[in-house]
């Protein structure tokens, strides 16, 4: 019955147009109800206890250090490295948006933030060269989706305060399905454009790679000194994410110069409102999550799903399977807080490792972010292309099917991902 | 609406940005100071976090002006301007009995925590509880603004639709200035 009302709850008034943040409250409002305590005081008590985290603190951090690298000029440098070094091969335009994705994947950690800077730097040159512009843009979309993979991710820190489980192992844990999805990709594009008649570009010289190497060393600095500072135990992720903030704001005003002071002050304004509203979200949702845990939801859940408790592989399919056609209809940070809680307890039960779990459901997460109707990414790379949304979907679908492989891959050989985890946590 | 942009949420905009600025300096102050100096700001984890709460509440009491949470319109938006009034105004009261929820809720834990103290800065816990009251006043008025204005008639269609798909829906007209495309 429980289950019942929180489903209802949540479903009618997201239906209604209200924003899911309230959607959770009534969903929370409706489970005081249905379990006798009503208390306008838990919602108060939550709200500020789901807001008053150091934890939470990386996220506003995070963001600000993404637009940041975007309006300072970080990621037109690492662009440009990529295309020195491999520019010049056939199809080389591609493995230039996969090559600079997964850099600036370690830059920012919003998938977002990577679209907008690789949609309008490559998608032109791209479609210039010869290639076509709905595969184009398709590879852009679908590369972009590693931001939330590769650490730092906003995702992860979402993840890992729902289900209480660790930040810096999940961000470990990232590193090598992050790149896993780029080599997809990468065979993806390299199947595709073997038939293509294309224009190489012409091999950059020695002095060329250089200057290219020398200008975007100081946005390369910035993953560096994340993963080892967090390896090594120097900073929390918050300290990592403040660190990563004020490095690029420096970078971006003191030595690239492209960032003036009334920029930066929007640049601020922004980020604090994208904050706001995903944490008042976070919030809301651990309304609805302690509630969740009082009314034994996750025991209700892992007995529906009995017949699937022996088999942790058939779990994380239908699991997956679920998480894919919810991402359809819902943008990341309302999947992770919604999902999130109910399911972490149900992966436990069944004795699937909370940190693989989290790795899969934030990679799925990542590709509903391509999915249309609510295809995030998609609206931002057809927006800063120009080219419309049909167009863009027509190219994702294949990179689309090339993620869900890997991510196939990663469920029924969990070692993919907890063996590189294991190493790098260490 | 312009006159409350710039009498209101401009001025708490200003704030987002300091509060936003001062955790910056807090955290990354004490950072440096615990390599460099071995010693650290005492207050800084515990105002950061009170900062935090004022940032998260201020904002979104600015973005619900600005219709900027998340929700999901694939079924409102296929509606007609009639069903399109009808689940704007039912949305509306719901989210109005909600929020005197929360005020009342806050109000309550905001007199038990007057006489609470925190344990480094020494201020009163009340203090956590005072941008959740100041958001309720916001989203009241905002809730009561939006009825009355869709009762008389006097809204649009697509502010029928009062939320977004994404946090980060994107306007090409603010497009960062690094993104020029590469030639």
């Amino acid at each position: 019955m429980t289950i019942l009302v929180f489903i209802t709850a949540l479903l009618a008034a997201m239906a209604i147009g209200m924003p899911i943040a309230y959607a959770l409250l009534i969903c929370g409002v409706a489970l005081m109800v249905q379990l006798a305590m009503f208390d306008p005081q838990i919602l108060a008590q939550n709200l500020v206890g789901g807001t008053d985290s150091f934890t939470l603190l990386a996220v506003p951090f995070f963001m600000l250090a993404g637009e940041v690298m975007n309006a300072g000029g970080l990621s037109k440098r690492i662009v440009a490295l990529a295309l020195a070094l491999v520019g010049h091969v056939r199809g080389g335009l591609g493995y230039v948006a996969i090559i600079a994705a997964c850099v600036l994947s370690a830059l920012s950690g919003s998938a977002v933030a990577d679209a907008a800077a690789l949609g309008a730097l490559l998608v032109p040159m791209m479609v210039k060269a010869g290639h076509d512009k709905a595969r184009s843009a398709g590879l852009v979309a679908s590369a972009s989706v590693i931001g939330p993979i590769i650490p730092p991710s906003i995702a992860f820190i979402l993840f890992g305060v729902t289900a209480n489980l660790s930040i810096s192992k999940l961000f470990m844990a990232g590193i090598a399905p992050g790149l896993m999805i780029g080599v997809g990709l990468a065979v993806a594009w390299w199947l595709m454009v073997r038939k293509e008649e294309i224009e190489l570009r012409p091999r950059a010289s020695g002095a060329e790679r250089l200057k290219a190497l020398r200008e975007s060393l100081w946005a390369l600095g910035l993953p560096v000194i994340i993963i080892f500072g967090l390896k090594f135990g120097l900073f929390t992720p918050t300290e990592a994410a403040v660190v990563a903030a004020v490095y690029s704001i420096l970078v971006a005003t003191c030595i690239y110069r492209e960032l003036s002071l009334s920029q930066l002050y929007a640049v601020f304004v922004s980020s604090a409102k994208v904050t706001s509203v995903v944490i008042f979200l976070v919030a809301a949702a651990l309304v609805s999550a302690w509630l969740i845990t009082i009314a034994d939801l996750p025991g209700q859940v892992i007995e529906l799903l009995s017949p699937l408790m022996d088999s942790p592989k058939l779990l994380m399919l239908a699991i997956m399977i679920l998480v894919v056609i919810v991402g359809t209809a819902m943008d990341m940070a309302p999947t992770i807080l919604i999902l999130a809680p109910v399911l972490v307890p149900v992966v436990q039960a069944a004795g699937i490792d909370p940190i693989y779990f989290g790795v899969l459901f934030i990679i799925n997460n990542s590709i509903g972010l391509v999915t249309p109707p609510v295809g995030t990414v998609l609206n931002v790379v057809a927006g800063v292309s120009r080219l419309n949304m049909e167009t863009v979907i027509r190219g994702v679908t294949p990179f689309m099917v090339a993620q869900l492989v890997v991510l196939g891959l990663m469920i029924a050989f969990p070692e993919l991902v907890t063996w590189p985890a294991a190493w790098l946590g260490r | 609406m312009i006159a409350i942009r710039k009498f209101l949420l401009n001025p708490v905009q200003f704030l987002l940005a300091a509060c936003l600025a001062a955790m910056l300096v807090l955290v990354f102050g004490n950072v440096v100071l615990r390599y460099a100096f071995n010693t650290g700001i005492s207050v800084s984890e515990e105002l950061s976090r009170l900062l935090f709460v004022w940032v998260v509440f201020l904002g979104a009491a600015v973005t619900l002006f600005e219709q900027a949470h998340l929700g999901v319109d694939t079924l409102v938006r296929r509606l007609s301007r009639k069903g399109r009034l009808a689940c704007f105004v039912l949305s509306n009261l719901l989210m109005l009995y909600t929020t005197w929820l929360i005020f009342s809720g806050t109000w309550q834990q905001f007199g038990i925590n007057l006489g609470m103290t925190t344990p480094v800065m020494g201020i009163s816990q009340a203090w956590f509880f005072v941008p959740v009251l100041i958001f309720t006043g916001f989203a009241a008025a905002w809730f009561c603004l939006s009825l009355i204005r869709s009762l008389t008639g006097r809204i649009s269609d697509e502010e029928l639709i009062g939320v977004r798909e994404s946090e980060e829906d994107f306007d090409i007209a603010q497009l960062p200035p690094g993104s020029a495309p590469l030639r």
